[in-house]
């Protein structure tokens, strides 16, 4: 029952993965990435990390995806403005790319699944290890990954910061950087009426 | 709890760093943004008290050797080597935001606050054995860099350099974090001391075992984290999105990126490179497959600072010029890595040291000539040897310095260098990076040649004397370190570090 | 779940894989962003499998805990990646009224 659960979460997962680099639109794309977090996050939970698989939800699909939607939303981005990207690696072509990675892709899986070399799991019962336990991971996070955890906190007010001062509005009255020349060669410096 | 209070003394200088971002972040709300400049002389009061701290802790390390702190810091003196050089560099960084007349003075403590949060995570970054205190350094360090080269709102080529940096960032960090993920697959464990030589009841399995049984798993994944670290340093055929990147982020920052975060992911390598392959206790096979990564290592150096000069060599615009200069450099420090020796690692490091006040320098350059021209082409410097001479000539020096002639530590540096890849046996990476320094020396020479030698253009003289000063500091340091490296201080203390790198391999094995 | 560690690590693979290709061949920023965060999904996945197969061998020393937690660091960079990269996509927007990298031509490759 749980391994055809997995089968089918895992065709699940693929044809999403295949949606989210297919879709036309970047709204389909993304609504194809968030079936994806649902299919691993059920596989997480077949695999016993109930934690790890309700992360999975609560963040990736409640509020990555969110912000996702909201900027597709709020920039109106469909169909007809493809948002053009300039690759700097100079791709000769799309097909050279696309056979390089699917020959890749093969290259890939027929090498991990022969040779990795961790013991095949006859039954694993993560159960009985205790990593499924919150409380477990909890008291693991706290005590030797407390640094990592402080680390990350930090990450997080480094991450609010750097987008406040990206996406917030110009004040009125600051000088703005064109590009083109720099603001004070046009007039002379004058640091007092700029304040 | 009084081991607590010891640990927490370990890494006192990442503490008051941390604080020092806090408080420069409260003190910018409450003054509502008004005149920054005293934010910049509270950051450079925090990272004194910092170079301080780390003084200190070198001087306590020679005592007692390799420490470890809440299990996976790993103070050594490689790693404080690294993080005095990135304090360093954020102090001369802070000096140029604060003198850059192209950057605003107020209105702008969310920029000191991301280059601390930077060097915050490049502390963490140098100084771990633990994969994942290692991606969240780099996480930190790269996340503040995508915020900082889009700080000139209103400039589209900050935003678009920004958005080039985090598009391919974003995917060195996917294909490093799937590396990682292998590497735990295989070894079960983090620890990069543990990868390199598990004993018995560790509950791990080292890589060399790992290596025996299925070889190519263990390939790629080492190579997919090596391509992380490849890109944080910008070798080829990660480069693509430097030159954009340092033309388009605000000159400050470019320097911060090609000196500060360049080094501190030059020393995550080297780490990596050095746990896995060359500490004691690692087997027979996994060390002959470390020459091989020395080889291909070796290959992209080669690759790296040939492309690096070649393109230097049309570039008009002086910041991209020293954007692809900077890559080639990228190639030189490599060279050091591939040697896969500690004398190589000493002798990269050292280089490093050298490409600190060269790299400082000319980038200084860049922001007072920007500062007096507004324009950044090599055309617009012509005269500039006859207006500002104190200026013209500290950029000789590190013109000179860069493509690597005597007296300069650039000279000495690359001498070094040469020495112990021949050692290595790659005698002819040596004869191609010495080819490199002759291409190098037609797109230096061009620069002075625009100051000195062309009719001055009519311009209107403006003086920055606070950044003529820095400038002229640097170019005196540039050439007595070169005088002095001779009588070896400095030499000795670069080779401290890779001596601490084989003695974490031993206490590491305390988890 | 009796799921050989093999399938696990080749659904992982081929999402990996899947993400490496929408990046290449994508020129729309917001799929290219997709692409990445599939990526890191591959990386967390094989984390879990890594994490489930050290669980079997009866390995004790916190060895297949290590998995589960690097997972949830990972998926706290993929938000803190997103934000930032969106938040870049609304500037660059604010400015051009489009995200086109190279239609300016401000910056030339």
């Amino acid at each position: 029952m749980a391994e055809t659960l997995f089968y089918l979460l895992s065709i699940g997962a693929i044809a999403c993965g295949a949606g989210v680099i297919r879709a036309r639109m970047p709204l389909f794309s993304v609504l194809c990435l968030l079936g994806a977090f649902f299919c691993l996050s059920g596989i997480y939970l077949l695999a016993g990390f109930q934690f790890l698989a309700v992360t999975q939800l609560l963040v990736y699909a409640g509020a990555i995806m969110v912000l996702f939607l909201f900027v597709i939303m709020l920039l109106n981005l469909g169909d007809e403005n493809e948002i053009a990207r300039q690759s700097g690696i100079a791709l000769s072509g799309k097909q050279l790319a696309v056979a390089g990675t699917s020959a890749g892709v093969f290259a890939l899986i027929g090498v991990l699944t022969a040779g990795y070399g961790i013991a095949p799991v006859e039954t694993a019962s993560t159960r009985a290890s205790g990593i499924d336990e919150l409380q477990t991971l909890a008291v693991e996070l706290f005590s030797r990954y407390m640094l990592p955890f402080e680390a990350a906190s930090l990450l997080l007010l480094l991450t609010m910061i750097g987008v406040i001062a990206i996406a917030k509005r110009q004040r009125a009255g600051e000088p703005t950087h064109t590009g083109a020349g720099f603001p004070w060669t046009k007039e002379p410096l004058d640091e007092e009426s700029t304040l | 709890m009084n081991a607590y209070i010891e640990q927490m003394g370990l890494i006192a200088p990442e503490l008051v760093l941390t604080a020092l971002s806090l408080f420069v972040l409260t003190w910018d709300l409450l003054k509502k943004g008004r005149n920054s400049d005293h934010i910049g002389y509270a950051t450079l009061v925090g990272l004194a008290v910092t170079g301080w701290l780390l003084l200190q802790q070198w001087g306590m390390l020679g005592d007692k050797g390799t420490q470890t702190a809440f299990g996976m810091v790993t103070i050594d003196r490689f790693g404080t080597f690294f993080k005095l050089f990135t304090v360093g560099s954020m102090a001369v960084v802070t000096l140029f935001v604060m003198l850059d007349k192209n950057e605003r003075k107020h209105g702008i403590g969310e920029y000191y606050f991301l280059l601390i949060g930077a060097s915050i995570g490049a502390f963490f970054m140098v100084s771990t054995n633990n994969l994942l205190l290692l991606m969240l350094g780099l996480e930190l360090l790269s996340l503040a860099s995508y915020s900082l080269a889009g700080f000139h709102k209103g400039s589209k080529r900050s935003a678009e350099a920004a958005l080039k940096y985090i598009v391919f960032g974003g995917l060195s960090a996917g294909v490093m974090l799937y590396g990682i993920s292998l590497l735990y697959g295989l070894t079960g464990t983090l620890d990069l001391g543990l990868m390199g030589h598990a004993p018995e009841g560790s509950g791990a399995v080292s890589l060399a075992t790992q290596f025996d049984a299925s070889p190519i798993p263990v390939a790629i994944a080492v190579v997919l984290v090596l391509a992380g670290f490849a890109y944080k340093v910008s070798v080829v055929p990660f480069h693509f999105w430097t030159p954009d990147v340092y033309e388009g982020a605000p000159t400050p920052v470019t320097t911060f990126l090609a000196v500060g975060s360049k080094a501190a992911g030059f020393a995550a390598l080297l780490r990596f490179v050095g746990a896995l392959f060359l500490t004691d206790g690692v087997d027979a096979s996994i060390v002959a497959y470390g020459d091989r990564i020395g080889f291909l290592l070796a290959i992209l150096a080669a690759i790296t600072m040939t492309l690096g000069n070649l393109s230097a060599l049309r570039q008009g615009s002086l910041k991209r010029m020293l954007a692809y200069s900077s890559i080639a450099h990228a190639g030189y420090v490599l060279m050091g890595a591939a040697s896969m020796t500690s004398e190589g690692f000493a002798a990269a490091m050292f280089y490093l040291a050298a490409y600190y006040c060269m790299n400082l320098g000319a980038f200084g350059f860049l922001i007072y000539f920007e500062g007096v021209t507004g324009k950044d082409d090599i055309d617009s410097l012509k005269g500039m040897g006859w207006r500002h001479p104190v200026v013209a000539w500290s950029m000789v020096v590190f013109l000179v310095a860069l493509t690597g002639l005597p007296p300069t530590v650039g000279f000495y540096g690359k001498l070094i260098l040469f020495y112990a890849a021949i050692d290595a046996g790659l005698a002819w990476l040596v004869i191609i990076a010495a080819i490199n320094s002759v291409i190098s020396l037609f797109y230096y020479f061009r620069v002075a040649k625009s100051m000195f030698l062309t009719e001055p253009v009519p311009q209107v003289p403006m003086r920055q004397h606070g950044l003529a000063g820095i400038l002229c500091v640097l170019a005196v340091v540039t050439v007595l370190a070169g005088l002095g490296a001779f009588k070896d201080p400095l030499r000795g203390w670069a080779d401290e570090g890779p001596a601490s790198l084989e003695i974490y391999a031993t206490d590491a094995g305390s988890r | 779940m009796n799921v050989p560690t093999e399938h696990l690590l080749a659904l992982a693979a081929i999402l990996f894989s899947l993400g490496v290709l929408g990046f290449l061949t994508r020129k729309n920023l917001i799929i290219v962003l997709a692409s990445i965060e599939l990526m890191l999904n591959a990386a967390n996945l094989t984390f879990v499998a890594g994490s489930r197969a050290w669980a079997a061998e009866g390995v004790t020393g916190g060895s297949p805990l290590q998995g589960p937690i690097f997972s949830l660091f990972v998926i706290l960079v993929a938000a803190a990646e997103a934000a930032v990269g969106l938040a870049l996509i609304i500037a660059l927007y604010r400015l051009k009224q489009s995200v086109a990298l190279d239609s300016a031509g401000e910056l030339k490759g």
